[in-house]
Order: C-alpha cells, then sequence, then structure tokens
C-alpha cells in the first residue's frame, strides 16, 4: 500500500516519521524549511516514551514534485488550508483511493450521511466555495482525529508530550463500522500511534473541539498554555461559559457530550505546558485555524438557534487578531524583558 | 501660589511644562530617566503649534526633596500607583491644599460627596485598602479629566497632538461650580490648555471611560488600535456591545449619558491610525491601567446587579495578559516575518 502524508506540520511530521520507522511505504509532502530539515536530516521526535537519538530519514518532497497514485493520503494541512490544495490532493489518489482528514475541529460534511433535521445544510465558515463538497465524495473520505499534543521546536524537530488519550481516531460518514477504517486504525497502531475506528465520529470531533474551541482562542488572545488559562479565576470563569454554549451547539444538533465545565477545565489545568497549535501560528505569523474550531460553532449555533455570546465575543478578538497577522504579515509574540 | 505636578509622564511633564512657561510657581516630581532629562535640559514639547524644539527649563524634584506645603497639587500618576503614593502626596500639602486627580477611568470617591443609592460605597478595585478614602478628605479632592493627545517619545520629549477637545475639565465631588475650581480653571487657560470648570465631573468620567473602556481593552487582545477594531465588523459589533453596557452601568450610578452609539463607533474608525496607551504599555511590557478602566466596572457590575457579559469578557483576556504575562516580565509585541 502505497501512503502519502500531505502537510508536515507537527501532526503530519510525527506521524510520517513513525509510519516510516515501522517500514512502511510512506511520502512526506512538506515545503519550505521544513521540506529542507526532513530531506536534509530528517526528523528528529522528542518526546518521554518516543525518544530517538537519531534523526528518523524520511522520503520527503515538495508538493509540485509528488507523484501518484497513492493508496491512503493523510491530508495534515489545517483546515483552513483544505480548500486551496483539495484539487491537487484529489489527483494524487486512484478512484479507490482513502483520504484520510484529521483536522481540528467541525468538518465541512458535518450534516452529510445521516439522517438529521439540517440534513445536508452548509457551513459556510466550513466550505465557503463548495470546493470541498465537490472534489471529495463520501466514498473517498475518511475522518479522523490526531490526539497527540505536539509541536514544531525548529524545522524537522518535533517536540511530543504522552497522554493517555494518544490516539488516531478515524469514523466513516455514516458511522458504519467499516473494515477500511479498522485497516487505517491497524496501521497508526502498528506505527506506535493507537489506531481507534469509531462509529460516532461527530461525538469524538465535538469533543476534541471542547479543548480547541476554547483553549486555542482564549491561549492565543493571552499569549498563554492551557495550564495558565485554566488556572486564573477570570479566564476559568470565560472558559466555563464557553464549554456549556459548545456542549449546547452540540446537543441542539443531536450530539450530548458526557462532560462538565468544570470537569474539562480542571483537566486542562494539569495538562503539560505546551502551547495550543493556534498560538503557535500566531507566535509564527500563520493564519490562525479559527473558522474549523470556533467559527463554525457559532455559525452551527446559529443554524440551530443556540446563544453563544462568550464564543462570539472571544471569535471577535480572535478573528481580529488573526486579521491583524495576515494584513500586516507579523507575528505576535511575548519578548522577556527582565531575568 | 505655590503649584506642585506629582507625577512626569506624558500628561504631568507638559502640564509642567507650560505651567513653568506662564510663569507660575510651580515644581514637578518625577524620578529616574525622566529627573535626569528634565534636570539637564528640560521638558521638549513637540507639536503643530509650537515653532521650535527648545526645550522648557523647569523646577524638578526627586520624590523626597519637595519643599512642602504647596496649595495646588496636580497628581498626574496613573491610577493604580496612586494608593502606594497617597501619604507621601498628602504630606506635600499644606492645610487647605486643594489635590486635582485627573487619572484616567472611575475615581475612588465615584459614590462619595452626592446623594445616591450607593452613598458612601467604597470601590475596592480602585482602593483596595482604604487609604485614598482614608488619606483625602472631600473637601481637598477635585476631580479632572484630562483631554490631549500626548506621546512621550523619549524622557521628557512628549509629542502633542492638538485636537478640538484639547481641555482639562474639572469638577467639586459635590458638583459645586465653586470659586477654587474656577481659579483652578483659570490656572491651565491661561498657560494655555483650556480649563473647564463642570459641574458634573462624574460625566465627564464616564464619558471619556466610553472610549477607554472599550478600545484600550479590545487592543490589548487583539493586537489592534481603535480604528483596526471599529472598522473591524465583529470587533464593531462587539464594541458596540460594550459601550452600551458601560452607558448601563453608568445609568445604574448615577449618571444618564446621552451617546449614538453607532456614530460612536464609526467615527473611531475614521480617527487617525494610533495604538492606545494601553497598547503602547504592552508593547513596552508595562503594567497595564485596567483596574480604573475596566475592572472598576465589573466590580459596578455586580455592585449595581446590571448585566456586563462583554466586558466581562474582554476584562477576563486582557487581565490575564496583565497579570500572567506583563507582571511576569514579558512584552508582548508585533515581530515582522519573512522580512
Amino acid at each position: 500500500m502505497r501512503l502519502l502524508v500531505y502537510g508536515a506540520g507537527a501532526i503530519g511530521g510525527f506521524f510520517g516519521a513513525m509510519l516510516t520507522e515501522a517500514g512502511e511505504d510512506v511520502t512526506l509532502v512538506a515545503r519550505g524549511a521544513q521540506y529542507e530539515a526532513l530531506s536534509n536530516r530528517g526528523i528528529i521526535l522528542e518526546g518521554r516514551r518516543i525518544k530517538r537519538a537519531q534523526p528518523i530519514r524520511v522520503r520527503a518532497v515538495r508538493p509540485d514534485e509528488v507523484r501518484g497514485p497513492f493508496d491512503l493520503i493523510f491530508v495534515t494541512l489545517k483546515a483552513h488550508q483544505l480548500a486551496g490544495a483539495a484539487e491537487h490532493i484529489r489527483t494524487l489518489g486512484g478512484k479507490d483511493a482513502w483520504f484520510v482528514f484529521p483536522q481540528n475541529g467541525l468538518p465541512w460534511w458535518y450534516f452529510d450521511g445521516i439522517d438529521t433535521r439540517f440534513r445536508g445544510a452548509k457551513l459556510k465558515s466550513l466550505d465557503p466555495d463548495g470546493v470541498l463538497s465537490r472534489t471529495f465524495t463520501a466514498e473517498n473520505l475518511v475522518c479522523g482525529i490526531a490526539f497527540k499534543p505536539s509541536d514544531i521546536v525548529e524545522p524537522g524537530r518535533i517536540r511530543l508530550a504522552d497522554t493517555d488519550a494518544d490516539s488516531l481516531t478515524v469514523g466513516e460518514l455514516d458511522n458504519r463500522m467499516s473494515e477500511r477504517i479498522q485497516t487505517i486504525a491497524g496501521i497508526a497502531s502498528n506505527a506506535g500511534w493507537p489506531g481507534k475506528a469509531v462509529t460516532d465520529i461527530r461525538k469524538a470531533k465535538w469533543n476534541k473541539l471542547l479543548s480547541n474551541a476554547i483553549w486555542n482562542p482564549l491561549c492565543s488572545l493571552t499569549q498563554s498554555n492551557p495550564n495558565d488559562t485554566a488556572s486564573y479565576a477570570p479566564t476559568m470563569e470565560l472558559a466555563a461559559q464557553m464549554i456549556n454554549e459548545v456542549i449546547a451547539v452540540a446537543a441542539a444538533v443531536g450530539v450530548t457530550l458526557n462532560t462538565s465545565a468544570s470537569e474539562l477545565i480542571a483537566g486542562a489545568a494539569k495538562r503539560a505546558p505546551i502551547p495550543p497549535s493556534t498560538l503557535q501560528d500566531v507566535r509564527a505569523g500563520r493564519a490562525m485555524e479559527l473558522d474549523a474550531i470556533l467559527n463554525s460553532v457559532i455559525e452551527m449555533g446559529q443554524l440551530a438557534g443556540v446563544a453563544t455570546p462568550s464564543l462570539k465575543a472571544v471569535a471577535a478578538c480572535a478573528n481580529l487578531l488573526n486579521q491583524r497577522i495576515i494584513h500586516d504579515g507579523v507575528a505576535i509574540q511575548p519578548a522577556k524583558l527582565r531575568a | 501660589m505655590k503649584i506642585l505636578v506629582y507625577g512626569a509622564g506624558a500628561i504631568g511633564g507638559y502640564l509642567g511644562a507650560i505651567l513653568s512657561e506662564a510663569g507660575e510657581d510651580v515644581t514637578l516630581v518625577a524620578r529616574g530617566a525622566m529627573y535626569e532629562a528634565m534636570a539637564a535640559r528640560g521638558v521638549i514639547l513637540e507639536s503643530p503649534k509650537r515653532a521650535n524644539l527648545n526645550p522648557i527649563k523647569v523646577r524638578v524634584v526627586k520624590p523626597g526633596e519637595e519643599k512642602p506645603p504647596y496649595d495646588l497639587i496636580y497628581v498626574t500618576l496613573k491610577s493604580h500607583q496612586l494608593p502606594q503614593a497617597a501619604a507621601h502626596v498628602k504630606r506635600l500639602g499644606g492645610k487647605d491644599a486643594v489635590f486635582v486627580f485627573p487619572q484616567n477611568g472611575i475615581p475612588w470617591w465615584q459614590f462619595d460627596g452626592i446623594e445616591s443609592k450607593y452613598k458612601g460605597t467604597p470601590l475596592k478595585t480602585l482602593d483596595p485598602e482604604g487609604v485614598l478614602a482614608r488619606t483625602f478628605a472631600a473637601r481637598e479632592i477635585i476631580g479632572g479629566v484630562a483631554f490631549k493627545p500626548t506621546d512621550l517619545l523619549a524622557p521628557a520629549h512628549i509629542k502633542l497632538a492638538d485636537g478640538a477637545a484639547d481641555s482639562l475639565a474639572i469638577g467639586e465631588i459635590d458638583n459645586r461650580i465653586s470659586d477654587r475650581l474656577q481659579a483652578i480653571a483659570k490656572i491651565s487657560s491661561n498657560a494655555g490648555w483650556t480649563g473647564n470648570a463642570v459641574a458634573d465631573i462624574r460625566k465627564a468620567k464616564w464619558t471619556k471611560l466610553l472610549s477607554n473602556a472599550v478600545w484600550n481593552t479590545l487592543g490589548v487582545v487583539a493586537q489592534a488600535t481603535p480604528k483596526e477594531a471599529a472598522g473591524f465588523p465583529q470587533t464593531a459589533a462587539l464594541a458596540t456591545a460594550m459601550i452600551k453596557e458601560v452607558v448601563a452601568l453608568a445609568q445604574a450610578s448615577g449618571t444618564t449619558l446621552q451617546i449614538d452609539v453607532a456614530k460612536m463607533v464609526s467615527d473611531t474608525a475614521q480617527r487617525v491610525n494610533l495604538p492606545t496607551s494601553t497598547l503602547q504599555d504592552l508593547r513596552a511590557g508595562r503594567s497595564l491601567e485596567l483596574d480604573a478602566l475596566i475592572n472598576v466596572l465589573i466590580e459596578i457590575s455586580a455592585l449595581t446587579g446590571t448585566a456586563a457579559p462583554n466586558l466581562s469578557v474582554v476584562a477576563a483576556c486582557a487581565n490575564f495578559v496583565n497579570q500572567c504575562v506583563v507582571a511576569q516580565g514579558y512584552a508582548v509585541k508585533p515581530v515582522k516575518v519573512g522580512a
């Protein structure tokens, strides 16, 4: 089976390295400094459980050099990068290729494939031009969720944290327990990242979103890690309101989340001090992944008639921050003044 | 009349310099680099109205070297610096001394001096230990609002903008138009900064706060100027909601503000594109003046049972930045990417 990992950020780099080490026939698509580091030296993984003295040599190619067809393609781009790359990615897989999408946040196909009163409803924040819906069919599409705290310390060097929840969770749009999702889960498990095939991927998405919709924007606005924001009374209170709003929106579209704000905040307070991916983007001057993790929740709330005042206020600030970063071409960084 | 200007930031330096130029018997209190620059060469005022940059000679002393008693003391510290300096400042005044407090935001004596439902209620955000209330008697206090866009370019080098609203509004805390109030207004008018003796200083303070509470706090969270925040539809909507909350809090505190909120926001979108003083503080790693600008509003919200959900969201984020980032010795600033 020919595997492709399209996008070599922290998750793509981590997974590509693990698959390579497990002996899979895998190619990574990378660009810029990340491509240079991957092709010259390989990938260094730093974590407690996964620690390699030597860089892992990987097969890396630039986007314009990649030659298909591949059988299994992990699309490890950010959600807001999908529309721009969709058509190119589709050409890299054969007719029966599987495309796994492990992006954070709500997916563009949310109301496809299952019966719901919103069936077929489209969320503008996720697929503004409809290009994703047109390019990928339910037959090709596998939904994924990446659970692995990771960040890029420097090009080709990925820092990992280990948690009990570490997994690549995969599921079908129509919730079937198909053979292919079990195959894909097996490939991930075999490479050392526990694969889980699930029959309710939407619920799993919401559960991860309960973290991303809250801490990613809050930490980006405050230059902090979730363990800090979850330990400071005013932001804890704000996070609790936001969590309750997310739970209410999920309930309105038929997903019951069995958790509470206090449980989630207590969990976040105990996390390893790693900046969420969105704050990593802010500090690197990259666009923030706000549509999938936050704006889409607000849009879904409007669709379902659920008020989301705290999410809206935070989103307004975060979207303005994102606009400043893109428009001014700047990164927003903390600078130590005193020792 | 012996005049003291206590605190030589942009406003204090400006006031001290023009009073000196007008021939008043005035002393400035400064410290550090500010003192050195003033003592060595005087104060440079840079403004379209002034033909040259010749320094204005001033009499400047370090704290502790004053020669009391003084008759009129302008306390030009930031609001959060007042409690610590109160006892010392008080000792510098003679028996009938008057202290003018032109800080931004709501004053600690908001509920003193006039009849209201909340008469005598202390505001813990502004005067946590009650030091200010114990130190200054109502008859010694004159409230002030400084309208003069200023920017400290270098120690004792102050850049001024000229606006139609330029003035130093002052008022008695019991709203009387007293003789002394008019005499003090004349002192600043004679020096070239229009003094306005007003019969409702709280209203003047709330009116200025409408702007500071919203743009200064949104700006530090989203890294944006008032013009940018007002020009971005989502934050324009958030600002509109915040302004309405401030208007409701003013009303609950006994002050009616007649404001065209939509016009205020659209006018702001047309303003000169300058960062607020609070964003300048964040970029320089200086403590943010949030207590008098927004935290006191959250306290008044609880006191009066007036909802302020959007102010609370922005306050939570801004306070986190102040207490957990700036207080740890960090500035937060934009860095050009790919330059």
